[in-house]
């Protein structure tokens, strides 16, 4: 009876993260094939064509669907290599912060004692410092560029995947598995890359999903502020910034089609994390 | 519950001055300091001045226990841009920060609660649908960006609200609420969790049992229960909530601490920068202890443990 | 109805839907029996029958899923299912009261005991301030907790489990409820627990002249306490009997698997479970619900539902085949 609930339940959810994995893929498509899709070139704009509204307004053109900016470059265009930015910067941190956090969460879950108080003090620090504030900081010291945004951001946050990855090694190390293969005789290293790691990658996978939503805002934040992906570069924290100038005069489009673009690409993958947090991670209440 | 928080105190002292190693060290990786203050194309004769005037001719190890000396003594040094103690900077910019963050939870509280008491009662039905989404796009929407969208809306079409400043309730408005809007969505989510769990309990079937009316099972049992964990929660998002303004008090010229942190690291004012950092990194810390100590008030089971 | 029944429930029925509305279980499906004043009524049956969604029909306190869809449940001649939710809140509680199955969940942890006891006064009584404070201290005595004036100031999670036990049965009671229904009330008690509780609630109907309802699987309260017993199968009540007749001869089949389960002669090399599966309320079989595990099962069972078998005065039972052995 409450098991048919749940199904039910269960089927309405599944219907949900479907448009995100549709829309994430389209996002991922036209990344992947900007080349193709855009009709500008995103980086050197038309001087004849400045803040042309988007086509549907009285004044637009068809050539320029979503309208230009400031300097006559196509929206649209930069919106889609933008996506390029976007996910690339995303799924390079994640994978850099994921790295590091499962190896030093292995390590102190595994070995515990003063490895574990060490890892898991500094796991504590990175956990205090606030975030966007410290990597403005880090940007400006390590100048503009979009792999310092990568290291930047896989350098903060690290530490969620080193909590979880801990909590995760230290409940599997009392599991049947590892005392048998203990026992057994096998070593350390093969312990924790054999019979561990396997077992807390799902959580590491869940974990993930969610904070690459986090990581793509941060990244539009740091780049909203000047200090990320340096111009003229189509990302899409710098067309919000560069927008920003003509909010006041009402330039809308320059405002509002960068930001759709971020929501819809956060959202899609914070449907789908929380999806996978519910449904497949059976370990997910260590996540949070 | 004694021994535990003075444990916890100690663990926190480690984690500061770990905290406070690395924003000290962050700032001597990158190039040489003097080069980043002093202005472009300064010649030798510039640089050593302000090597000599920041004491960077000290060797690191030095440099550093200086930095946390003072540190310890609420003194962070001189702010080159605004030739003042970074001290005095800091608790001018303080009210206007605590304005923000304050008015924001009372947004996010409010709102998240609500909506998570409804979501909990109400499974299915338009309102709730419409919540959950309304929640998941603050959870996606970056907070400069609804800042700028507010603008548009709220100055530029309906022009009822001032751009940017800060003075009047009025000004307060957009920030608070783009800076709410983000953290609304966890309380909304901890709120149904929790009051889930606790409507489904025996000790809510039992006030049921016992006549009383729906209003005092629910206000009075439920929410007392239920709301544990989110006080819990907010207690750390106040000090989140500090760092993440950020973009916004850029957007609205809020001279809050992230702006001024802001204008600290354009303008290579790395005193400021480290120690808006550091206060905040600070604070984050003990706020966890706080938040523990809370929660036993709270909790009557977890007092006696 | 004569003045001596209690309570007279006809024909109640009462379904749990699913989410969509596509599926419907039938928890309690035409379910009618009485309660005499001053009896102490026993409805016994497995896990899922539907026995505790009758007392929550009673009292109204059905999950959201839940809705009962008919009957009538005539308490002192009030018909409950007509009454506005305000005018239950005033009869949950203070003219009947129901003690939950575990002891250790049914208080509010944040709240403490004298709050809680004092609560349910303030509600349905005008007790206020130090009258208040003396009914509660009066209360606790009552159930054989020692200082009271203590006790009162206490958190649920410094007790013991007995003894929260026997305050959710002074909260119960506080009000002085013409009836009493347990669910599953001693569960989760121990055994000297649970003999020790039982005595202290026979105890208190003598005094308080309170009518009890027991809503248990565990048998040897119904021997040791009970006056008369409802089985439960499927949603359906399939025996109703004095409670000696019942032990000396069940009429249904499913009632007699009980007992051997329970007590197989006194013998436990004869203890038997009862075969084959708990029935799918979502998906019951045709005729007698019980055929599938019925020792007794012909074609007509099968097919057909079985009457109400009248057994003698006071005795019925839902069966083709009744006492037969």
């Amino acid at each position: 009876m409450r098991g048919e609930f749940w199904n039910e339940l269960k089927d309405i959810w599944r219907r949900v993260p479907k448009i995100a994995v549709i829309i994430l893929l389209l996002l991922i498509v036209t990344a992947l094939s900007a080349d193709f899709l855009a009709l500008h070139d995103p980086e050197i704009g038309d001087p004849r064509q400045r803040l042309l509204p988007p086509a549907w307004e009285e004044t637009g053109k068809w050539s320029y669907p979503l309208g230009t900016d400031t300097m006559g470059r196509d929206v649209l265009s930069r919106l889609i290599y933008g996506s390029r930015v976007s996910l690339i910067v995303a799924f390079a941190a994640v994978i850099i912060a994921g790295c590091i956090g499962t190896f030093l969460g292995l390590l102190a879950g595994f070995f515990g004692g003063w490895v574990d108080q060490v890892i898991m003090r500094f796991t504590d620090a990175w956990l205090s410092i606030p975030t966007v504030m410290f990597g403005v900081l880090m940007a400006v010291i390590l100048g503009p560029g979009v792999w310092n945004i990568v290291i930047i951001l896989g350098g903060t946050f690290w530490s969620r995947y080193a909590r979880v990855v801990r909590g995760e090694t230290l409940s599997m190390k009392t599991r049947d598995f590892v005392q048998l293969a203990k026992i057994a005789g096998c070593g350390k290293a093969r312990i924790i890359w054999k019979h561990i790691l396997p077992n807390v990658f799902s959580s590491v996978i869940t974990l993930s999903s969610l904070q690459i939503g986090i990581v793509i805002v941060v990244e539009a934040s740091l780049t909203f502020l000047g200090v990320g992906v340096p111009p003229p570069k189509p990302a899409w924290g710098l067309m919000l910034s560069e927008g920003r100038g003509g909010l006041l005069a009402g330039y809308w489009w320059l405002v509002i089609f960068p930001g759709v673009a971020i929501a819809m690409l956060v959202t899609s993958f914070n449907v789908i994390g929380d999806w996978l947090r519910r449904y497949l991670d059976p370990f997910y209440r260590n996540i949070e | 519950m004694k021994r535990y928080i003075i444990r916890r105190f100690f663990l926190g002292i480690i984690v500061v001055w770990i905290v406070s190693v690395l924003i000290f060290g962050a700032t001597r990786i990158g190039p040489d300091p003097a080069l980043m203050i002093a202005a472009p194309g300064a010649d030798e004769a510039e640089l050593s001045a302000i090597r000599d005037r920041f004491g960077l001719n000290e060797p690191l190890p030095f440099q550093y226990a200086i930095f946390i000396k003072k540190a310890i003594q609420a003194d962070f040094g001189e702010s080159v841009y605004y030739g003042l103690p970074v001290a005095e900077i800091l608790w001018q910019r303080l009210p206007a920060s605590l304005m923000l963050v304050g008015a924001a939870t009372l947004i996010a509280l409010g709102f998240g609660i609500s909506a998570g008491v409804l979501a909990a009662r109400r499974r299915t039905g338009f309102l709730n649908n419409f919540l959950r989404w309304f929640s998941f796009l603050g959870l996606s929407m970056p907070n400069f960006w609804i800042a700028m969208l507010f603008i548009l809306i709220f100055s530029v079409k309906l022009q009822i609200l001032p751009t940017g400043g800060y003075g009047t309730f009025w000004h307060l408005l957009m920030p608070a609420f783009s800076l709410g809007w983000y953290f609304s969505a966890g309380y909304t989510r901890i709120t149904e969790s929790s009051l889930l769990q606790v409507l489904n309990s025996e000790y809510i079937k039992l006030c049921r049992v016992k006549g009383l009316t729906e209003f005092a099972v629910v206000g009075r049992h439920a929410l007392k229960n239920a709301l544990i964990p989110v006080v819990t929660l907010a207690g750390m998002n106040i000090v989140l909530m500090i760092s993440s303004a950020v973009a916004i008090e850029m957007v609205f010229g809020w001279p809050g601490l992230g702006l001024l942190m802001y204008h600290g690291a354009v303008y290579r004012d790395f005193n400021v920068v480290q120690a808006v950092i550091l206060c905040i990194s600070v604070l984050m810390v003990f706020m966890n202890l706080l938040v523990d100590i809370l929660y036993a008030y709270l909790d009557p089971r977890i007092r006696y443990d | 109805m004569d003045n001596n029944t209690l309570l007279h429930v006809t024909g109640l029925k009462t379904y749990f839907f699913s989410f969509a509305g596509t599926r419907i279980v039938k928890a309690v499906d035409d379910v009618s029996f009485d309660i005499r004043r001053g009896d102490r009524l026993a409805v016994i049956g497995e896990s899922g029958c539907g026995k505790s969604t009758v007392a929550a029909s009673l009292l109204r306190v059905l999950p959201p899923s839940a809705k009962t869809v008919g009957g009538e449940i005539l308490f002192e001649g009030e018909d409950l299912l007509k009454k506005s939710n305000r005018e239950m809140n005033d009869i949950r509680g203070r003219r009947i009261a129901m003690i939950l199955q575990d002891p250790m969940m049914s208080l509010d942890p944040v709240f403490t005991i004298g709050r809680q006891l004092g609560e349910t006064l303030e509600r349905h009584t005008p007790l206020r301030g130090e009258s208040l404070l003396r009914r509660i201290k009066e209360l606790l005595t009552a159930v054989n907790i020692q200082e009271p004036e203590r006790r009162i100031n206490q958190w649920p999670h410094e007790m013991s489990g007995g003894m929260r036990q026997r305050i959710v049965g002074s909260i119960a009671l506080s009000c002085e409820p013409k009836l009493l229904i347990c669910d599953e009330a001693t569960t989760n008690l121990d055994v000297t627990l649970q003999l020790q509780y039982l005595n202290l609630l026979k105890e208190l109907q003598e005094k308080t002249g309170v009518t009890l309802a027991f809503i248990t699987h565990n048998l040897g309260i119904v021997a040791e306490l009970c006056t008369t017993v409802i089985v439960m199968y499927a949603g359906k009540i399939v025996e109703r009997a004095p409670v000696m007749d019942v032990f000396d001869s069940p009429a249904h089949p499913y009632t007699k698997a009980l007992l051997d389960a329970a007590f197989g002669l006194q013998d436990t090399r004869k203890r038997r479970p009862i075969p084959g599966e708990p029935p799918n309320l979502a998906n019951l079989p045709p005729g007698c619900s019980f055929h599938p595990r019925c020792i007794h099962a012909d074609d007509r069972c099968r097919k057909e539902e079985p009457p109400e078998a009248d057994m003698g005065p006071g005795r019925s039972a839902k069966c083709w085949h009744p006492g037969k052995e």
